[in-house]
């Protein structure tokens, strides 16, 4: 319902309907008033255009667009009639969003008939991929973007970009980026390898759908386990917080629906500079759980046995306190 | 949804030599001016774009899209004025073609004549600072809210849309309305807030 008349907090009411229409939130009646007050009111129309423009500002403000322009070069060293040779292949791609899967490059086709014996042997990989996916025994993942280097940030005026790529699998947050911190943090502290690593806020996460060297996804197995390692630095203002799991994302946003297969929390003794980690995921027996997180009513119970993991890494530290990870790496630790 | 697209070939093979640091350099160029327009140019193509699709994520797609077609087809020879006229055409074929798609029950839209005329007016805005500058005083004097209430503006405008309203809501045990009422109200004090910082900086 909306109650006539209505005023904004400066007495507008084309600007108070306005508001409610963007939110959603008006009825036929109100959406009436307003489209007759923007047909016959000049001024009333230019406030809702300013109030656009600023809901526009605030977007930019709160969750600010990425523009990203990654380039990847594959250098080839080989021979040529004889002689030393160097070949670069170079991909340029342009994106717009929050984030994307980067784009290979591709190799030459093949002739036809090595395209045949090609197409052979990857159906014989992919019934060999599919009896391992099917078997007893557990994958071994393969983290991609491991160390963050896949984007170049020299072209980024700030150093700094929300889009982490291979780690916002379902969800993303303005609380994680991704940063060259020589340059964010004014030289007081540099990647521990290459230039660029992953920074959290509290509250930030980082998430990836597991693969093995196959790219088909790691299934749950009971009895299966894990180690998680990497190197971490805060910025001294903790307590720091490391929450990781595995998980089965059922559902993401806005309908999420995420089990835990298993979770640790690593409690973080600040220290100067960058200090290794370590983290062990023993997956019980029993797989069969309820939601430990949702955004949705239902709560149904999963066996997640054989279904795709998900390593999620979050910050629950102190508020306003900031971590650094870099050179990231999970194994399977077979007894 | 994200989008991308490769700014070359990608079967191309370049020499090792200076061609390829000549031809690197010209689409570095290319990139680095469509950067600077296409971020002055952001604001008011979404501003422009709300006129005709007001929801979040349509809304998202819509302004990538014209990103795209601006990259593509966008006059970077010619200025940030020509460049932002281009793109708020294309805006204007985008939300139009968008406004198409969506079903009638599920979304609230302005009549065609209205939302056209809104988008005329977000055209002609002339705002007394760049958008730099704007979203740069939003942003501080966003940083001086409570924490509670910087946590409700970056639920209402981060990536997850109202369903993020709506999951705060039910964890607070307040109303969908009482969350929307708190949320007009930030929106007066950070108008008013970035009024006064652009007018007077500190």
């Amino acid at each position: 319902m909306n109650p006539a008349p209505l005023k904004s907090p400066d007495g507008d009411e084309a600007s108070a309907l306005f508001a409610r229409f963007l939110d959603q939130r008006l009825d036929d009646a109100g959406m009436q008033r307003l489209e007759q007050l923007l047909r016959d009111d000049p001024d009333a129309r230019g406030r809702c255009a300013e109030q656009l423009l600023f809901e526009a500002d605030l977007k930019d403000a709160v969750d600010p667009g990425e523009l990203e322009w990654l380039e990847t070069r594959q250098v080839v060293l080989g021979k040529k009639d004889g002689l030393p040779s160097l070949e670069i292949r170079r991909n340029q791609e342009l994106r717009v969003g929050p984030r994307a899967t980067p784009k290979a490059v591709e190799p030459p086709k093949p002739p036809a008939l090595r395209r045949y014996l090609w197409l052979g042997g990857a159906l014989a990989a992919a019934a060999a991929g599919w009896l391992w996916f099917r078997g007893p025994h557990p994958a071994a993942p393969v983290l991609k973007n491991p160390g963050f280097e896949t984007t170049d940030l020299s072209l980024n005026p700030t150093g700094n970009t929300y889009a982490l790529i291979e780690w916002q699998d379902y969800f993303s947050t303005p609380n994680a980026e991704l940063c060259e911190p020589g340059r964010v943090t004014g030289g007081k502290i540099f990647a521990k390898s290459g230039r660029n690593v992953a920074r959290l806020l509290t509250g930030g996460h980082l998430t990836q759908r597991l693969h093995d060297e196959n790219g088909m996804p790691v299934p749950a197995r009971s009895g299966a386990r894990y180690v998680l390692s990497g190197w971490l630095h805060t910025d001294g203002t903790g307590p720091h917080v490391l929450r990781t799991a595995l998980r089965v994302v059922a559902s993401g946003r806005p309908a999420m629906i995420q089990y835990e297969a298993v979770h640790q929390k690593l409690d973080i003794t600040p220290q100067p500079g960058w200090q290794p980690f370590l983290i062990e995921f023993n997956l019980p027996d029993d797989l069969q759980r309820t939601p430990s997180d949702v955004t949705v009513p239902e709560r149904p119970l999963l066996d997640l046995e054989g279904r795709e993991l998900t390593l999620s890494i979050d910050s629950r530290g102190h508020e306003g306190s900031v971590l650094y990870l870099d050179d990231l790496s999970l194994e399977r630790n077979d007894p | 949804m994200a989008h991308s697209l490769s700014i070359a070939d990608p079967s191309d093979r370049l020499p090792a030599g200076g061609d390829t640091a000549v031809a690197a350099g010209e689409v570095a160029l290319r990139m680095q001016c469509f950067a600077e327009f296409w971020q002055g140019a952001r604001p008011s193509v979404r501003a422009y774009l709300a006129s005709f699709v007001p929801d979040g994520g349509i809304l998202d797609d819509c302004v990538q899209e014209v990103a795209l077609v601006a990259w593509k087809k966008g006059p970077l020879d010619k200025g940030s004025h020509d460049f932002l006229h281009h793109a708020l055409a294309c805006a204007r074929h985008i939300g139009m073609a968008a406004r198409r798609k969506i079903r009638a029950d599920r979304l609230n839209l302005l009549a065609p004549d209205v939302a056209g005329s809104l988008a005329d007016s977000v055209a002609t805005l002339d705002p007394v600072a760049g958008p730099s500058d704007r979203v740069l005083a939003l942003r501080q004097c966003i940083g001086r809210l409570s924490a509670d209430q910087q946590a409700l503006i970056r639920r209402r405008y981060g990536d997850e849309g109202s369903a993020a309203l709506a999951e705060e809501a039910r964890r607070s045990g307040k109303s969908i309305d009482t969350l929307y009422k708190r949320l007009e109200r930030l929106r007066g004090l950070l108008r008013d807030c970035v009024t006064r910082q652009l007018n007077h900086p500190e």
